[in-house]
């Protein structure tokens, strides 16, 4: 018998008697994104094993899943852009909900949001989300600008705001979509435009705080703030709250608090899917089903500090970082958050092009 | 230069068909995108050659194919301007390690034989620590209130004034930093066979030091410049991850920018064509050199006295200050192991709770287990082909396509990285090779080797091939004579070549993560992908136990190993 049929007897078999399908699962995600004990239990509870490796960004994903044949049976990219636009191009299998039968744990509003970004089908499950907002170090800000309008945009992008804090430390995230579309928000326009003119504006208002940036970067800021090196930080709402950890893990006498800033923001997901050459479809069910078991998934909430998109969750999740809303906003403030939409190549290199220009590099 | 006869010529095959399989043709599919044009299709490009409509289907293939994006490469000074700059850093970054690595690489050579092998090995063991440690090491010496700041307000300077962390002075020390083995190794493998009687006639007849260092030593180690040079230099220019962890990421520099049109912008054609344009910009000059190189070749001799070295004060202080330079961020990464901290840039009190949280994780140790056994397997099969490769271009003095052969060996050095991974990851795609080990193992060979055929080269040019000949006049079979007589004077380049070989593939991340498949996930690969949320000491355990064993092994090796001396050339 060769090993073929016998795999696919033993998916009979499985088929047959309704127990999980035994077999390989090829994960691809961010390093420690899951539950210390969770792969465990999952490979206890359903006989699979999980082969667990880690990509460093969400491009280097999309170039192997462009590519194709990546070999891998669960992954975990960011919803929009990155899913929304690798979908059509079929890189993205049809999730099967009738296997996924704990969908009815998640938030049906987050549900909402990643259906605008997949309305044709049914690509993936939210994992973690969160907001791109400010960050920022509250005594030495305070001691520096006692009435700094920290939840504003205006920490970063007000040159006379920016200009007090530049010694102690500003850091910018380096993403084009993520500060320009942001910069967009604050001056009332719209964070998705394809006119030069319009997002030229943006550019200028980077421009004019960038004397005082400290640096553009996507992650460093984490382990600045942390560590007492920077006092203001555009970044994700997840890392702001590994920063804050971090900082009091080290017993440092200062609080590192984050921020949605009130003039709006960028929302962005997390989510899990299988690409539509994963060796492995069945298995890969299984385990994005178990991962979306309450306890499940408030352990990786727990443990990597990010929101959780699983609201059967929430009753488990530690509730100094539930009951803050600027990790778990309301339905009211969610109304204000907005989700980038995939834009065309000639747009997407617009952009980039406009950053260089912000950043003062072109 | 040596006669064709002592050298099998059957030799080359191997390295030409390596290179071949493994560069030439990933290389043409570069070429054959770089000449389509961005699409969003999955590969992201059109066109796509559709082998079901024949012949027809090949010629409206080969006629959607245009230089569409070469123009664009011409007429946009952007990435012209960037790919300026980068060469610009790259070769105030070659100098200082140049400047650094000289006196060191001299020193070295001039030690007593008994110290000479404890301290080469000194200064390549620290590059064992994966290097993206050693660089967040170097963040933690160049942030504000750091310990080069805290240094500079001891001295009393004002706070900040040393705070280099995100400027360019602090990417220039990182890239130096990080090629200085690429440096050293190959002046050392050069400096080292430098006939001290020359010195001495040059003494005797009344010169100074200075006029023997600039009439005799440095003319007779420019083939290790030479290669040092090439080694350091051409990967500088593409660096991408040293000035994105130590810049501000305000400059533009080549490896930023096709990191954005690739990565981001998902434009394979334009990064493809980037590439090309840097390898035709770099090849030409290089080929040129070389040929330079070959005719200004010196005659050396072979039997080299030693017993005349002296290890000055001044070798003494250039090998202190290099060993300083070096071990400065390891020592700190040393320290900050046993922080009682999670932040791996503060102190916080003693405590070995690392230790015991580094052999909880078992994935950091399965891939820095698997990073060890790849770079030791690829490093060792680099270094065989790589000899040939070097022993072909050297001693073989005319074969069909030997031109071509050169420019091969050294292309993939000149290719950055991410597009040679790209390039590979087609390949794989294209014959269907599962990803994993295998695929990274024939990768870091190829690269690997064209760093070991250069320091290589380095050692046998000027290499004296009477003796060869004296053995085969005595009857020795080529083999023979290669294993008695050859081998033994060109180890110290090839031990110099396998230690490179091994820091790249150790080191690479780009390249990896392209080529990498389920189940093998590379030590920097995990680090790289913990950084977004910032390094755990453990990593820092874990480097320390590496040094440490790496340090044990050593000494034994000294120690217990055969007594060598006199019989070494």
């Amino acid at each position: 018998m060769s090993i073929k049929s016998f795999v696919s007897g033993l998916a009979l078999l499985a088929a047959m008697t309704g127990t999980s399908f035994a077999g390989e699962v090829r994960l691809y995600s961010w390093e420690a994104y899951f539950g210390a004990d969770s792969v465990k239990k999952f490979e206890a509870e359903t006989g699979n094993t999980v082969t667990y490796d880690v990509f460093d960004s969400n491009d280097t994903v999309e170039t192997k899943i462009l590519a194709g044949n990546s070999g891998y049976d669960v992954v975990t990219p960011n919803l929009s852009p990155h899913l929304a636009r690798q979908i059509p191009l079929k890189a993205w299998g049809e999730l099967d909900k009738a296997r996924l039968p704990n969908l009815g744990n998640l938030d049906s509003a987050l549900m909402a949001k990643v259906t605008e970004a997949d309305p044709t089908g049914f690509h993936a499950v939210p994992w973690m989300w969160g907001t791109t907002g400010v960050g920022h170090n509250q005594e030495k800000v305070k001691a520096i600008m006692p009435d700094a309008p920290v939840d504003s945009w205006k920490m970063v992008f007000d040159p006379e705001v920016a200009a007090k804090f530049k010694d102690c430390g500003i850091s910018v995230l380096d993403d084009a979509e993520q500060v320009l579309g942001s910069a967009l928000i604050y001056l009332g326009l719209d964070p998705d435009t394809d006119d030069p003119e319009v997002l030229e504006k943006a550019v200028d208002l980077v421009s004019k705080v960038r004397p005082f940036i400290r640096q553009f970067h996507g992650s460093n800021y984490i382990a600045g703030l942390a560590a007492g090196d920077l006092c203001v930080a555009m970044g994700y709402s997840g890392d702001m709250q590994v920063a804050t950890n971090r900082a009091k893990e080290a017993g440092n006498n200062f609080v590192i608090a984050y921020r949605i800033p009130k003039e709006g923001n960028l929302v962005w997901f997390d989510t899990l899917a299988i690409p539509s050459d994963a060796p492995n479809r069945d298995a890969a069910h299984a385990f994005i089903n178990f991962m979306m078991k309450p306890e499940i998934a408030a352990s990786a909430a727990n443990e990597t500090g990010f929101a959780t998109a699983n609201k059967a969750a929430l009753g488990l999740v530690d509730e100094k970082i539930r009951g803050n809303p600027n990790y778990y906003p309301s339905l009211e403030a969610q109304k204000k958050f907005h989700l980038p939409k995939v834009k065309s190549e000639k747009t997407d290199k617009m952009w980039q092009r406009a950053w260089n220009r912000a950043k003062g590099i072109e | 230069m040596a006669r064709d006869g002592a050298t099998n010529r059957r030799i080359v095959v191997v390295p030409y068909l390596w290179l071949i399989s493994f560069f030439v043709i990933p290389f043409l599919l570069i070429l054959k995108i770089s000449l389509s044009d961005q699409a969003r299709a999955r590969p992201p490009y059109i066109p796509q050659l559709d082998v079901t409509k024949g012949v027809e289907g090949f010629w409206t293939f080969l006629t959607a194919l245009d230089f569409e994006n070469y123009v664009t490469l011409l007429t946009d000074g952007y990435y012209f301007r960037s790919y300026l700059l980068s060469l610009e850093t790259a070769a105030i970054a070659t100098a200082l390690t140049l400047l650094i690595a000289y006196p060191m690489a001299y020193g070295l050579t001039r030690a007593r034989q008994k110290w000479r092998n404890l301290l080469l090995a000194l200064v390549v063991l620290p590059f064992w620590i994966s290097f993206l440690i050693r660089v967040y090491a170097w963040m933690a010496i160049l942030k504000p209130n750091g310990f080069l700041d805290m240094v500079g307000q001891g001295l009393g300077f004002s706070a900040g004034a040393f705070a280099l962390l995100n400027t360019k002075s602090a990417v220039i020390i990182g890239i130096v930093y990080s090629y200085l083995p690429f440096m050293i190794l190959p002046l050392f493998t050069v400096l080292d066979k430098l006939d001290d009687s020359l010195l001495e006639a040059s003494r005797d007849l009344g010169a100074s030091t200075l006029r023997t260092f600039i009439s005799i030593t440095l003319p007779l180690s420019l083939p290790g410049i030479y290669a040092g040079c090439l080694l350091a230099f051409i990967p500088m220019i593409g660096e991408f991850v040293i000035p994105d962890l130590l810049g501000s990421n305000d400059t533009a520099l080549i490896g930023k920018t096709l990191w954005t049109e690739f990565f981001n912008n998902q434009d394979w054609p334009l990064a493809a064509s980037i590439a090309v344009g840097m390898l035709l910009l770099l090849l030409l000059p290089i080929v040129a050199l070389q040929k330079a190189q070959a005719k200004a070749d010196v005659r050396q001799a072979s039997q080299v006295s030693v017993g005349g070295r002296r290890f000055s004060s001044l070798n003494f202080a250039a090998v202190v200050f290099g060993l300083g330079f070096i071990y400065l961020p390891i020592f700190l990464v040393m320290i900050f192991s046993f922080n009682n901290s999670r932040l791996v840039t503060v102190w916080a009190g003693f405590s070995l709770k690392w230790y015991g949280v580094l052999f909880q994780n078992t994935q950091l140790l399965l891939s820095a287990w698997l990073s060890f056994k790849l770079a030791f397997v690829s490093a060792t099969a680099a270094t065989i082909i790589g000899v040939m490769a070097a022993m072909t271009l050297v001693r073989i003095k005319s074969f069909r396509g030997k031109k071509l052969f050169g420019f091969l060996v050294l292309a993939p050095i000149i290719i950055p990285e991410m597009v040679i991974g790209l390039a590979f990851l087609l390949l794989f795609v294209a014959i269907d090779l599962p990803r994993g080990f295998l695929t990274l193992f024939l990768a870091h060979t190829t690269f690997g080797l064209c760093f070991v055929a250069a320091t290589v080269q380095a050692r046998l040019s000027g290499f004296d091939s009477t003796l060869e000949e004296a053995s085969s006049d005595l009857g020795a079979s080529r083999l023979q004579t290669f294993w008695r007589i050859t081998f033994p004077l060109i180890l110290p380049g090839v031990l110099s070549g396998w230690a490179l070989a091994f820091v790249l593939s150790f080191d690479d991340l780009i390249i990896s993560s392209l080529v990498t498949g389920p189940g093998a996930t590379t030590l920097p690969m995990r680090l790289y992908s913990q950084m977004r949320l910032g390094v755990t000491p453990e990593v820092n355990a874990a480097s320390t136990l590496m040094v440490l064993a790496a340090v044990i092994v050593l000494f034994v090796t000294l120690w217990f190993g055969p007594k060598r001396g006199a019989e070494q050339i």
